[in-house]
């Protein structure tokens, strides 16, 4: 079983076009296999769960409705968003028998208040836990330690699904 | 059995000012002294002691699940800064007790606080929460605080058969501390 949890930068800073190109590629590889499981967490200043782990045909009908959800608040907080992530996967999955895999697609155009490397040292002492950054910037974010700057991938249309593959 | 501590230490504005020998802030000292604990807890002792962290100001999240590896738990007080204005006690509770639903073994939130609570879940009503998660609240405030602070500290420990002290020195917050944990850890 592969569980992921999308936290995705529904911002006017992030790209939403990249963004839903990036749900589209998940949910294209996701639904070949039937042992994965994904939810899906939006974020602004707060996050907003839309959808928890389920089978990849409640997501396909979850990205039609995303598409009209209203920009939320700015400037984004990711490390609220991605601890909320956390908390829905330690309720809802089983780390013993499951991958558990967040992605998480932001712009990072502004520092948050809350540092992204405090979520980060959370996922480390949780364990049992792969997270990818990617970025729908152009360039990774200067106000980020160089050590987590290098792990932000930039998102390139048409380029995600090679991304993907490696990790699905 | 494991006892799981979580420490839930207020990061508001309020705690950049020293408080007597608690210098050169608040935070500071907190910091040292959570460090204090952590290394006789996790390093000196072979207790069957679990430590995790969170921390509030306006907002609360958490900085780490209970562990034993003292590294991660460096890494995390060395993180500790002043976030910003407010204070919200109750949702740091929930943030803790989200944290310790997840592990077997006993309970506590060790608080850490200079008050002035202004935002978010009332601390009396995350006490139900922590309470009904079996999770008990210890509460340590720094200096004089208000009234209605002092009232929703009470009614908190006093829902989750906590306790709650207040100190005003270094010494006083090291030696409540470590009294606070060897009660718990027997």
């Amino acid at each position: 079983m592969i569980d992921i949890v999308l936290v995705l930068e529904w911002t006017k800073s992030s790209d939403l076009e990249l963004t839903m190109e990036f749900m589209n590629t998940v949910y294209a590889l996701a639904s070949k296999n039937k042992f994965v499981r994904i939810g899906i967490i939006l974020f602004g200043k707060e996050p907003i769960p839309l959808l928890d782990l389920g089978e990849p045909d409640v997501f396909s009908d979850t990205i039609n409705v995303i598409r009209n959800i209203p920009l939320l608040q700015h400037p984004a907080e990711p490390s609220l968003a991605i601890t909320e992530a956390v908390d829905m996967l330690e309720d809802l999955s089983e780390p013993i028998s499951t991958r558990r895999i967040i992605f998480t697609v932001a712009s990072f155009s502004s520092r948050p208040k809350i540092r992204l490397e405090d979520a980060l040292l959370y996922l480390r002492s949780v364990g049992n836990l792969n997270h990818y950054l990617f970025t729908t910037s152009n360039r990774r974010p200067r106000w980020i330690s160089n050590d987590v700057a290098r792990e932000i991938n930039i998102l390139r249309k048409g380029a995600i699904a090679k991304y993907l593959r490696k990790i699905i | 059995m494991v006892h799981n501590i979580v420490f839930l230490l207020d990061t508001s504005l309020s705690m950049r000012k020293s408080h007597n020998d608690l210098t050169p802030n608040k935070l500071v000292a907190v910091r040292d002294a959570v460090d204090y604990i952590a290394v006789k807890m996790l390093k000196e002792k072979s207790k069957p002691v679990k430590l995790g962290m969170a921390v509030f100001f306006g907002k609360a999240y958490p900085l780490l699940c209970p562990t034993r590896d003292y590294g991660l738990v460096l890494d995390a007080l060395s993180r500790l800064r002043i976030m910003g204005e407010g204070s919200a006690p109750g949702d740091g509770v929930v943030v803790s007790v989200k944290i310790l639903r997840r592990v077997y073994g006993s309970k506590d939130v060790i608080m850490i606080t200079d008050g002035g609570f202004n935002m978010g879940i009332p601390l009396d009503v995350a006490a139900i929460y922590a309470k009904n998660s079996s999770v008990r609240l210890i509460i340590i405030s720094i200096g004089k605080i208000k009234d209605s602070d002092a009232f929703l500290i009470e009614e908190a420990v006093k829902t989750t058969n906590g306790v709650s002290y207040s100190v005003d020195t270094k010494a006083e917050l090291f030696s409540k501390l470590k009294k606070i944990v060897e009660e718990i850890t027997g």
